[in-house]
């Protein structure tokens, strides 16, 4: 008797762990399901309201906030908390995008960079916070215009992609 | 030619080391994923048409597989396509090295690992993507495979390098278009049934509002170096030899420019040509001897740009020709002293100075002359004639006489066998005759050496007139050794003269 009541209880406390072991099973391949997003922008958005307005096309509308933006900078002058130095920047009318002339160091050595680096369409927004609400399960996305900073991340991004090196430098101004 | 080639080899490596390159950072224009349901088995999954196929941006793009769950059927084949407007890569440029690179996660992870690959992809409208362009991919492979098990981040890039099919079929005049498959997909391998699994793998789409997290097309390239206005260096050690006749031989030394290409030639400035990068000499032949040719350079490289220094050296080549053959005559070889004599020259092979002697200690180096002799007697003449090739000497012995020319006597008689009258009162009188003509003549020098000869001339009055001085060499039959057959003409003059002294 009191080894029935063992299986018993045994039996008992293990169901839960099987069911949950094949609940997925049970549950069937589900429909991939995401979950909502929600953007919130933070500060003016004079670039969004542009692009929107669609008052000029779009390359010329970035060209011309990246070129505005960047030529505040003093150069050469290095992301702040990395060792990448921006020596100096040319917006292209014709094609619409603007190029960097970077060098880079990882742990003080020099990374192979290809210098200038182009980016199209030139980057002006970045998140600067995610949170999910998981009262209302959604995630909630906050986004701020910033060129400057949204170049020096793809910067940085392809800083990181490249090996050690010798930086070369391309032969057109 | 080892030292050529080497300095070739060095010249390539030192200009393709230093090769520069760019880098272009492309975000998709358009992307979306591919989704198929045909229902059936793994071939009919992979290859079927769909019926919930299109692009939509309102779902991350997804490249992934499941099995269905109650007809255990595959079921839903998801791929993701990318179109990169890659019209911003130079017409001129050399794309050196590209990759993909995606943020993304797995999910359910029910099927287990595999890869992921880029492929080629057709839509008909890279601009706009179309539920229709489902089956326009093709399974060539344009990049390296990629094990599902590292996108273990959603905020990390994983890169795709593009292999050189890639390379020539991005397309640098529009849009390239790439799917990224499962390898299963490709190589269409089924993955092992597990009935009612999924295997989906999402990556950030383009319109994901952190450009930091979007897809992107990474493309290394180099271009065409600025066009090049520098000419190369002017040649150098420009030198010459006229060593042969009529010739000149021009060297000089190339400059070291890489991109040196010919060097252009005047010729007393006309064009002459354009000689070849590896050319170092010029030979110009059929020259007038004597005459200055100039060389005048310049060099040019491949791309047209000339050096407008010129570089210019005249030389003089020689003529081709002979020794002289020294010659010369006189206008006369016996003369009375104190007269001269016209020597003209006859050498051939076209002397260029001439040198006289004539025997009285003077010379002259005048080509023709007139020379005084103020001695008598016999005189050598030489004369020698020389030019670039040569001398030559003419030596004439005894050619001139030199008389002193004594003046003859008062009186010219002439010898007449009826009416005879004499001068006598000279001992140097001697009645001679020759074959055709009865006269006297007169010594005026020793031994008979040279006289006067008085003749009678045929005329209807003869009249006794003094001739020539006589050279004994020409009038050797009236000297008077060879006067001794005519014995009895003397016997008989003398006889006469004695007559008529006494009568």
């Amino acid at each position: 008797m009191r080894k029935l009541a063992a299986i018993l209880l045994i039996f008992c406390l293990t169901l839960p762990l099987v069911f949950a072991a094949d609940v997925e099973d049970l549950l069937g391949p589900e429909e991939e399901k995401e979950i909502p997003t929600r953007y919130i922008y933070f500060g003016a958005t004079p670039i969004k309201d542009a692009l929107t307005a669609k008052s000029q096309a779009p390359e010329t509308i970035l060209k011309q906030a990246t070129d505005t933006t960047m030529k505040k900078e003093e150069y050469p002058y290095t992301i702040e908390k990395t060792e990448i130095k921006i020596i100096k920047f040319r917006c292209d009318d014709k094609m619409g995008i603007c190029g960097y002339w970077v060098e880079a160091t990882r742990g003080g050595r020099e990374v192979q960079t290809n210098s200038p680096i182009w980016i199209s369409p030139p980057p002006y927004e970045v998140v600067i916070s995610e949170v999910y609400d998981s009262k209302v399960n959604e995630n909630v996305v906050t986004i701020k215009e910033d060129p400057k900073l949204a170049v020096e991340r793809v910067l940085q991004g392809y800083v990181d992609r490249q090996p050690l090196g010798e930086a070369t430098v391309g032969t057109k101004e | 030619m080892i030292t050529r080639s080497f300095l070739c080899i060095l010249l390539f490596v030192l200009l393709v080391g230093t090769v520069s390159a760019d880098t272009l950072i492309i975000n998709p224009t358009q992307d979306g994923f591919l989704k198929r349901e045909p229902y059936g088995t793994w071939v009919n999954a992979r290859n079927g048409a769909g019926s919930d196929s299109g692009f939509t941006n309102s779902y991350n793009l997804a490249a992934g597989l499941r099995s269905d769950t109650t007809e255990n059927l595959w079921q839903v084949m998801s791929r993701g396509a990318y179109v990169f407007n890659t019209t911003l890569i130079p017409d001129d440029a050399t794309i050196t090295s590209a990759k993909i690179g995606v943020t993304g996660y797995r999910q359910w992870s029910q099927i287990g690992y595999y890869n992921l690959v880029f492929t080629g992809f057709n839509p008909s409208n890279p601009s706009s993507l179309a539920t229709s362009d489902y089956n326009k991919f093709t399974d060539t492979e344009y990049s390296d495979r990629v094990n599902i098990s590292v996108f273990s981040s959603m905020d990390t890039h994983y890169n795709f390098t593009l292999n050189s099919g890639a390379l020539s079929y991005i397309n640098k005049t529009g849009n390239s278009p790439f799917l990224l498959r499962q390898s299963w997909d490709v190589d269409n391998s089924s993955p092992v049934w597990v009935s009612g699994k999924l295997e989906y793998f999402y990556t950030n789409y383009n319109e994901n509002v952190d450009s930091t997290l979007r897809p992107f097309l990474e493309i290394t390239y180099t271009e065409p170096p600025p066009p090049d206005t520098t000419p190369p260096a002017s040649i150098t050690n420009l030198s010459n030899s006229t060593a042969t006749c009529q010739e000149i031989n021009w060297s000089w030394t190339n400059p070291v420019d890489a991109d040196f290409n010919h060097t252009y030639v005047l010729k007393d400035n006309v064009f002459y040509n354009n000689l070849s990068n590896t050319t170092t000499f010029s030979l110009w032949q059929n020259l007038t001897g004597g005459q200055n040719y100039t060389f005048s350079s310049k060099t040019v490289d491949t791309t047209g740009n000339m050096n407008e220094t010129w570089v210019n050296m005249t030389a003089t080549p020689t003529a081709c020709g002979f020794t002289p053959v020294a010659n010369f005559i006189a206008n006369a070889t016996s003369i009375c002293i104190n007269e001269t004599v016209f020597f003209n020259d006859t050498s051939t092979n076209i002397p260029t100075s001439w040198y006289w002697m004539f025997g009285d200690n003077t010379t002259s180096t005048d080509q023709n002359l007139t020379h005084l002799f103020n001695t008598t007697g016999f005189f050598n003449i030489s004369l020698k004639a020389t030019n670039a090739f040569g001398n030559d000497w003419e030596n004439k012995t005894n050619y001139i006489y030199v008389d002193a020319c004594t003046p003859p006597p008062s009186g010219c008689f002439f010898v007449n066998l009826t009416n005879i009258t004499v001068d006598v009162s000279s001992v140097d009188w001697e009645i001679t005759q020759d074959l055709a003509t009865w006269g006297v003549r007169y010594n005026i020098s020793e031994n008979w050496s040279s006289y006067y000869y008085c003749i009678l001339t045929p005329t209807p009055t003869p009249i006794p007139t003094w001739g020539p001085v006589i050279n004994p060499s020409t009038e050797s039959d009236i000297r008077p050794d060879n006067l001794i057959g005519y014995w009895w003409v003397g016997a008989l003059i003398v006889g006469i003269i004695v007559v008529f002294r006494k009568w």
